[in-house]
């Protein structure tokens, strides 16, 4: 078996998605429940690519709010939150708190520095 | 000679937009062997939809979701594909444990707090609590769900309520054989899974007036008891607060026992005290241990109620007041979230009346003279 920490199941457009293929379910582990199991080191670091494409996706609805063009301030808290959730499983606090207050105060709150923070992890 | 059958694989869908926690999740659920992750949605809508096609054991569900949100899927699932969900979020900690039980109070089974911005080093452990809360939630047999089943029930309680005044025959909540009594001074609710909702219709139909104390015992996770108070507490008449040691009972009020530790009752004036639980007690608060206290104190003074539940908890102290003298009742099958502790009760012979939850209440009053 190969640790694959790509799924087969997990799409590319992350859409809703139905039974994946037949070995979708030998891949990943996070301890010694499985033999060749990857470590939650090297899940993380698969989850940061996963983390960066988020990022690139949410990006410019932030930044566009910073810009004085703020379109739906629910989406852009909905981002923040999906971020902040999404930097804790990545080992990344400080964007995690960055996203958190933001989340709790989207006009308010610390959106130049999350922007800026997030630049570094957008491909 | 044939390959042996593979053995079955308890079969998860994921709910969450992030798609790093759907991975995670996914890769947390599938380090044990017996479960596959069959299907992920992005958003409340796509999760109604897939968990009618795909009928899984179990959904682990968001509750901050776009298009449709998790409060509003759970609804939608729990009313047309009962599955078992269990929630993990960011949002139910602390002061948004309203949140938590809004989710349990439709229909959710269990609900889990997402790791926080300094948690990362605990990622492990968390995973290990999604699997071990998994196991338990994918065993749990559920019905078509309380909250859109409660509405038409309702109606249907209406529509019967008509028909026995119509019907002098026929038993109704109100006037079955259980006759009112003098002298009650407790009302006891133990609950479980489930059970937030429970008590909410039940507590909801409780006159601000009421002369007798009421006192609920339900499972729930270290830290979640005030969230259950104070929700409670905007929802219904009677004030609704957290049993203190030492403390009486006071009547036309709900005390909740707190975490931590069994609240039994002491004496006849129904001072009650916090006691440590006993080795390898499974749940903290017991409902056995506050149920046996009463009977030993107050015996045919109180009434027992056992709502929704999975195990056995309550079973025996249900028996314990029904021995000593008490009227006890307990939630029946359809209208149970889980119909494990009402029917453990009942095997037991520990329940004078088997009722829907739209029933429990009006009967309450009828005992207490107040129909």
């Amino acid at each position: 078996m190969t640790a694959s920490l790509k799924h087969p199941g997990e799409p590319d457009d992350n859409t809703a998605t139905g039974p994946p293929g037949p070995d979708s379910t030998s891949g990943v582990s996070m301890e010694a429940s499985r033999a060749d199991a990857p470590s939650l080191a090297a899940l993380q670091a698969s989850l940061r690519e996963t983390f960066g494409a988020d990022v690139a996706a949410r990006l410019p609805r932030l930044q566009a709010l910073l810009d004085g063009k703020p379109g739906d301030l629910e989406d852009v808290r909905r981002d923040a939150h999906t971020l902040a959730s999404s930097a804790c499983i990545v080992a990344e606090p400080e964007i995690a708190q960055l996203a958190q207050q933001v989340e709790l105060d989207v006009t308010g709150g610390p959106l130049a520095a999350l922007v800026d923070a997030l630049r570094g992890f957008a491909p | 000679m044939t390959a042996p059958e593979p053995p079955s694989r308890t079969e998860i869908v994921v709910v969450d937009d992030s798609p790093v926690q759907r991975r995670f999740v996914r890769a947390a659920v599938e380090a044990d062997p017996e479960f596959v992750v069959v299907g992920e949605a992005r958003n409340g809508k796509e999760a109604v939809a897939l968990v009618a096609r795909l009928r899984p054991a179990a959904v682990l569900m968001d509750l901050d979701l776009p298009v449709m949100s998790g409060i509003e899927a759970i609804e939608r699932i729990m009313a047309a594909s009962p599955t078992p969900i269990l929630v993990y979020s960011a949002h139910v900690n602390g002061e948004q444990t309203a949140n938590a039980l809004e989710a349990l109070a439709a229909g959710a089974v269990d609900v889990l707090a997402k790791p926080g911005p300094g948690d990362s080093d605990s990622l492990e452990d968390y995973a290990k609590q999604l699997r071990k809360r998994l196991k338990v939630a994918a065993r749990i047999r559920v019905i078509t769900h309380p909250r859109g089943k409660l509405r038409s029930n309702s109606l249907a309680m209406a529509a019967r309520a008509e028909t026995r005044s119509e019907s002098p025959g026929s038993t109704s909540a109100t006037t079955f054989d259980i006759e009112p009594k003098t002298g009650i001074k407790l009302i006891a609710i133990g609950a479980s899974t489930g059970g937030p909702q429970a008590l909410h219709t039940l507590l909801s139909a409780l006159p601000d007036d009421l002369e007798q104390a009421v006192l609920v015992v339900q499972h729930m996770a270290e830290g979640f008891i005030p969230g259950l108070v104070s929700w409670l507490d905007s929802l219904v008449k009677l004030p609704v607060v957290v049993g203190v040691n030492g403390h009486r009972l006071a009547p036309g009020t709900v005390t909740v026992a707190p975490s931590g530790s069994n609240l039994i009752v002491q004496d006849t004036r129904m001072r009650v005290a916090c006691v440590p639980p006993e080795a390898g007690q499974f749940h903290v608060p017991g409902i056995d241990q506050c149920f046996t206290s009463i009977a030993n104190r107050l015996g045919p003074d109180a009434v027992g109620v056992l709502l929704t539940g999975m195990g056995r908890d309550g079973a025996a102290g249900l028996k314990a007041m029904r021995d000593r003298g008490a009227t006890t009742l307990g939630q029946d099958e359809a209208s149970s979230t889980v119909y494990g502790m009402p029917q453990a009760a009942f095997v037991l012979d520990a329940v004078d009346k088997q009722l829907p939850i739209g029933e429990i209440a009006p009967t309450l009053l009828g005992l207490v003279g107040r129909s």
